[in-house]
């Protein structure tokens, strides 16, 4: 999360940019949960987040001239950013203390649930007493894996593969939707295709998507008629339990259930049967909140591609998910236990561009997905083969395409240079022919020129 | 530089300046001369003075000696011997020698202190600037300044100067210019000149005999080429001139250097062969060349003999360096040119040689990396107290005591404490508490002095930092002058004490009171001149403490 | 992801329970050892509450051993998650995890202090011993992230009342410039008199050194002083650093001293010259020190 903004693509946003966006009431809900406190807190720059300690036990407002003072003059671009995020976060809030000096004071529930947080009080997380032994316990290892194929049926729907998409309900397909990653297939029975938002979502590693999907699922979520802060501390509340632990449900609201099935569909949490009142968040949901992409994840993105100069794909991967991405925009040819082969030729790379996704988005994941031999050359990926994507992909720009208005059978020369010239004045025309005294003009400036028309006919 | 211990190298009575007689005195330093029945000097000049002597031509009547100046003077003797015109003249040689002598040291010397002194000062910004604080500004005098840091340098100055040997070709170096008809015009200079006697000592002997009383310095070089010329081939000799006599001389040294024996017994000279084991591809090249002819006999020896000059001329240098050390018994090498002496060294080295041989032959049998290296006894350290190392630097400190029954209230304590520990961490801090720790804690707070504090270095402007260095730099001089003085054991630096204490006086007035006041004007917290206020201040007190000491002394 | 700094934080606790017990008259409000350890606990759980890759363990140095206290050894660990799953449930607002560490540290330190101990009890605590320790648990847990790639930058922070042991020094001047040498930095809370050893500790190893002034609010201090990261230390302002002495005590009387005389065969200090060194035996020839070089160097000095 924080310690990775960096690494997602600027269109998506990270829990700080999130919560910025939510209004303030929401914030001081929010800070009601001693989850979200400290997922809030881990949020914060470094300084701030001395800044939150160094206050934590100071039951007053200090004065803005003394924090100030706590950091070295040479930092105090950094200072800045500190003091702004916890104003925007509201973790702080400016207060007059005598004299008229401004103060800082901490937000006090925020305070009082970190308090909770740290040294203990308050209510338990979860409801409920203790559980008995759960006599069908699993595993860190097959939550792990469970998580993990959950996982993949979300990304197998998007790239469209016909493995394991039985499992994906409309509820995600919605979030999909709405969140502009696919869209909807031409015709009502058809299944929806990715868009090119899509493609760059299946490039990210695997904690990032999680993240950037849960987000975009939280915007649903009010449609569901789920209450977002219910919704947003359980969330963080998985992130801070201990892998492979049973928790009950006991205790929880309508809307925090239904939310749990959901969690459930993305493998985010494991719930043996939909009634059980027992649950075990897998390390997706704990991953939430470390940004840490876990060990398998690392492994994944190890590269598995090789890229030839006569346009051949290799792809040394078993991942049915993995081939389908490859299948995106290669011609499959091959399939072997642990190989594919494919070909890039201009007819598959054409239909991914016309799909929406770009060159660039083709070259960067083959780029990035590069086998470890690949990596060793300079350039990784052979020039012929990026140079031709990229020409492709001109290819198709060499239409330019405007919606415009025909204005035709003008009675004389002079009308027809009227009101060209009026079109060129109010730079709408698109096209014109003098001779045979047509001419077309945006959709946009028709109104005006159709008006213009009119009156200089009735005059 | 008193006068008694300056020595008298020649007294000559009976020499007449401006008219009146007197006695001249040459001294180590000085040339003087003392009217008779008078007691001081009515004329001295330090050698360093003289710029050159001059001598009245044997064809005029009075037999006189002039010294010019560099200042242009001139000063003029006349040696006036009553026991006639050869004691006079004899008389005017003594002196002329000694002066000979002793002028172009004195010459060398002056002119090189001033160099080097010039040298240093160019060399050595800060001592220039300790120069011009001190001395242009008369606080200390010239010699005072040299006299403490001429020490330092000239010690580091004075190692030897390897003497530039005699180029082989130094005679061939002479470019003669033709004159345009039959002649040929030399230019000696001083150099070649030296050259040439130190190859040829025989010339320099009869330089001299001859110069100036008998030739004059041209006709006597001239000659030497003329019969240099001729020595080129000496197969035919005559007695025509003052160099005849030469060539017979060094056939005779020639024979002496060839009777000495050989430096290094190892090698049999008579026993090489001149000539290479492959020409001729091994077969016996019968010696044709051994009737080759006279001419080509004599250029060969007169080679050797050029060598061999050359090589005393170096070795004279070296010995002249150890010569107060004893010298070496292989060194055979003489560098008088008297035969007696040559003789008698070796008659000396004769008995030594025995021991230097067997020495020699065991040097060349004896090879060190095979002789079997004995194991030596090494001596085991024995220490004792070793837990001594092992010990921290904290000091043996007075650690309480603890009785058995202290040790046992305490556990107990513990053990009661911790076993009734509830975890209970809401009360971990209270809130005043953590109020009175950020206030220690912020800047400006008890923990926290010395952190806002600006460095010294960025406070103070280059400027200021460079005058004070400067002021630094020529206070610890003067200081270092007045502190030298003591113990003051005599006269002279009682008085230089006294005019230190001046001159630091001087210094505080003048200097440090102005900087003084120009700091005032940055208003800095710190006292940038207090050390040098307490440096000042030490040396007034052992001043006036000297200054009681005396007085009670004297009453 | 190399943008991440993982952070190791290992608290030695000084344990000792003859300067814990030790009545303590009228000295301003009394840190009692659970108290203190009440501290360490939220001090620790900061740590891990900075970032969520941040580690963490805890060993109390006490007068004759060095224990962990956090993490547990694995067996033990096995043993009481079987024993007593429900134990480790939350029972109020706590975040689990600390939940779990204060849970550990304190059954530990009963362990500890109400096992019983065997053997002699000293005044002075095993701090070498417990560093030594710490480097080790360091040199393992960042080999394990090296394994995975991924780095760890380490600590050892000490939380001392007793007094030094000049006998543990060699020992512990060792672990120090092994930590040095590991770019472990030491940093050093002083519950009441100075100590020597750590002074120098935190100096070579480029810690801070802190001697409370108000026992009472050890956390804050904790929090305030040692909870930033060293690599964070620059930006903020903390109390600056005192004058280490690095004197050497003599062999003789155990004096600090600045100027002495050195045996030049063993190399051994003395603070006044004797014709014999009283290590190594060796006799100095001279008849005793030069008698000038007093009354000089008192001279070059002024």
């Amino acid at each position: 999360m924080a310690a990775e903004p960096t690494v997602r693509k600027s269109d998506c946003k990270d829990l700080h940019s999130y919560l910025k966006t939510l209004p303030v009431s929401l914030l001081d809900r929010l800070y009601n949960h001693p989850a979200t406190c400290l997922a809030v807190f881990r949020e914060l720059p470094e300084l701030a987040r001395h800044f939150v300690m160094r206050l934590l036990f100071v039951e007053q407002s200090v004065s803005q001239a003394v924090v100030s003072l706590w950091v070295a003059n040479k930092h105090q671009a950094e200072f800045k950013d500190a003091v702004k995020a916890l104003s925007e976060l509201r973790v702080w809030q400016e207060k007059a203390i005598t004299g008229g000096i401004m103060g800082w004071n901490l937000n006090h529930t925020f305070r009082q649930n970190m308090k909770i947080a740290l040294l203990g009080g308050g209510n338990p997380w979860t409801g409920g007493g203790p559980l008995a032994p759960d006599k069908y316990a699993k595993d860190e290892n097959f939550l792990d894996k469970y998580a993990m194929d959950r996982w993949e049926c979300v990304l197998h729907f998007m790239v469209g593969s016909s493995e394991g998409t039985e499992g994906v309900s409309s509820d995600i397909v919605q979030v999909l939707l709405n969140s502009g990653m696919m869209k909807e297939g031409d015709s009502s029975d058809s299944m929806p295709s990715i868009a090119p938002a899509g493609f760059q979502f299946l490039l990210m590693d695997t904690p990032s998507q999680v993240w950037h999907f849960m987000l975009n699922y939280l915007e649903t979520v009010e449609n569901h008629g789920m209450d977002l802060v219910e919704c947003l501390s359980f969330l963080f509340q998985l992130s801070f339990s201990t892998p492979s632990k049973d928790y009950s449900t006991e205790g929880m609201s309508e809307s925090q259930l239904k939310f749990l099935q959901h969690l459930r569909e993305f493998g985010l949490v494991y719930q043996r049967k939909r009634k059980s009142q027992r649950y075990y968040p897998t390390s997706l949901a704990i991953n939430l909140a470390s940004g840490l992409s876990t060990l398998t994840a690392d492994t994944r993105r190890a590269g598995y591609i090789v890229v030839e100069t006569n346009y051949r794909v290799y792809a040394y991967t078993d991942s049915p998910l993995q081939v389908a991405l490859i299948a995106l925009f290669c011609q499959m040819l091959y399939r072997f236990p642990n190989m594919s082969v494919g070909n890039l030729s201009r007819d598959s790379v054409r239909d991914a561009l016309i799909r929406g996704i770009t060159a660039e988005q083709i070259v960067n994941f083959l780029r990035v997905h590069s086998h470890p031999e690949m990596l060793k050359k300079e350039p990784v990926l052979p020039p012929t083969v990026t140079d031709q994507i990229r020409l492709w992909e001109l290819e198709r720009d060499r239409f330019k395409f405007t919606d415009g208005v025909l204005y035709n059978q003008f009675i004389s020369q002079t009308d027809f240079e009227l009101l060209r010239d009026y079109a060129k004045d109010m730079a709408v025309l698109v096209w014109e022919n003098p001779v045979k005294r047509m001419m077309v003009v945006t959709r946009g400036g028709h109104d005006d020129v159709k008006r213009f028309r009119k009156r200089q006919r009735n005059s | 530089m008193s006068r008694s211990s300056e020595d008298v190298l020649l007294i000559v009575g009976a020499v007449r300046h401006k008219k009146v007689d007197g006695t001249l005195y040459m001294m180590r330093e000085r040339l003087a001369w003392m009217q008779s029945n008078k007691n001081n000097f009515s004329v001295s000049h330090r050698y360093c003075d003289i710029k050159c002597q001059k001598i009245s031509p044997d064809s005029k009547e009075k037999v006189q000696l002039q010294l010019v100046m560099h200042d242009g003077s001139a000063k003029t003797f006349q040696f006036n011997n009553t026991t006639g015109r050869p004691a006079q003249q004899h008389d005017r040689d003594s002196v002329k020698e000694v002066l000979q002598q002793l002028l172009p040291k004195s010459h060398q010397k002056i002119s090189g202190e001033l160099e080097e002194k010039n040298r240093l000062l160019k060399d050595d910004p800060e001592l220039f600037q300790l120069y011009k604080d001190l001395v242009v500004s008369q606080v200390i005098t010239a010699e005072e300044f040299w006299a403490s840091k001429g020490k330092k340098s000239t010690n580091c100055a004075k190692n030897d100067k390897q003497p530039i040997g005699v180029s082989a070709a130094f005679l061939a170096d002479i470019k003669p210019q033709t004159d345009g008809c039959n002649g040929i015009k030399y230019n000696l200079t001083a150099d070649i000149i030296e050259s040439i006697f130190r190859t040829y000592p025989i010339v320099k002997m009869k330089h001299a005999e001859h110069v100036p009383h008998e030739m004059s310095e041209s006709s006597f070089w001239t000659q030497f080429f003329q019969s240099h010329y001729f020595h080129r081939d000496r197969t035919n000799m005559s007695n025509k001139d003052v160099f005849s006599d030469c060539a017979k001389k060094d056939e005779e040294e020639m024979k002496v250097e060839r009777a000495k024996p050989m430096g290094d017994l190892s090698i049999d000279l008579v026993q090489i062969k001149d000539f290479s084991l492959g020409e001729g591809y091994g077969l016996v090249n019968e010696d044709q060349k051994g009737s080759s002819n006279h001419t080509h006999l004599t250029m060969i020896r007169r080679f050797n003999n050029h060598s061999t000059m050359v090589l005393k001329a170096c070795e004279a240098n070296k010995r002249a360096a150890t010569v107060t050390t004893d010298s070496v018994p292989t060194s055979n090498i003489s560098t008088h040119p008297g035969r007696n002496r040559v003789m008698n060294e070796m008659g000396q080295s004769s008995h030594l040689e025995p021991q230097t041989k067997k020495q020699k032959i065991q040097n060349k049998l004896g090879f060190e990396d095979l002789d079997n290296t004995e194991s030596q006894e090494s001596v085991n350290l024995k220490l004792s107290k070793l837990e001594r190392y092992l010990h921290g630097p904290t000091p043996l400190m007075a650690t309480r005591y603890n009785t058995s029954e202290d040790v046992l209230t305490a556990t107990q304590n513990v053990s009661s404490e911790v076993s009734e520990w509830n975890l209970d961490l809401s009360q971990v801090l209270g809130s005043s508490v953590a109020v009175g720790v950020l206030g220690e804690l912020s800047p400006g707070g008890s923990l926290m002095q010395g952190t806002s504090e600006q460095q010294l270095q960025q406070m103070v402007s280059q400027h200021l930092q460079e005058e004070m260095k400067q002021l630094y730099n020529a206070l610890l001089e003067l200081l270092r002058h007045f502190w030298n003085c003591f113990p003051t054991s005599s006269k002279f630096l009682e008085e230089k004490v006294m005019r230190m204490k001046s001159a630091l006086e001087r210094f505080q007035m003048v200097k440090l009171l102005a900087f003084k006041e120009r700091l005032q004007q940055y208003h800095y917290a710190i006292n940038l001149t207090g050390h040098m206020d307490e440096m000042l201040s030490a040396a007034y007190s052992k001043f006036d403490n000297w200054q009681i000491k005396k007085l009670s002394k004297k009453s | 992801m190399s943008g991440i700094e993982n952070s190791l934080l290992v608290v030695v606790v000084d344990t000792n329970p003859i300067w814990w017990g030790q009545s303590r008259d009228e000295e301003q409000i009394k840190l009692t050892l659970t108290r203190c350890l009440d501290s360490v606990m939220v001090f620790a759980n900061s740590h891990l509450m900075m970032n969520h890759s941040n580690k963490l363990a805890v060993i109390a140095s006490h007068t004759n051993k060095s224990y962990f206290l956090y993490p547990q050894k694995e067996h033990s660990k096995a043993v009481s998650t079987a024993e007593d799953d429900s134990q480790i449930r939350q029972v109020d607002g706590k975040y689990e995890l600390f939940a779990q560490v204060d849970e550990e540290i304190k059954s530990e330190v009963k362990n500890l202090i109400l096992g019983g101990l065997e053997g002699e009890l000293h005044a002075d605590s095993l701090l070498a011993g417990s560093l030594a320790m710490s480097l080790c648990y360091i040199h393992r847990i960042e080999k394990e992230h090296r394994s995975i790639g991924s780095s760890l930058s380490s600590r050892i922070m000490v939380i001392k009342g007793s007094e030094d042991n000049p006998a543990q020094y060699m020992n512990f001047m060792n672990t120090v410039f092994t930590a040095q040498k590991q770019n472990v930095v030491i940093d050093a809370c002083i519950l009441d008199n100075d100590s020597g050893l750590l002074q120098q500790a935190c100096d070579i190893t480029g810690g801070v050194y802190l001697k409370i002034p108000q026992l009472h609010a050890l956390l804050l201090y904790l929090i305030w002083v040692f909870l930033p990261e060293p690599s964070m230390r620059h930006k903020l302002t903390l109390p600056p650093k005192a004058q280490v002495d690095y004197r050497a005590a003599c062999f003789c009387h155990r004096n600090l001293i600045d100027i002495g005389y050195v045996c030049s065969v063993c190399l051994s200090i003395f603070c006044s010259f004797s014709p014999i060194c009283s290590t190594c035996q060796t006799t100095f020839r001279f008849l005793g020190p030069p008698k000038g070089s007093k009354k000089k160097s008192k001279k070059s000095s002024n």
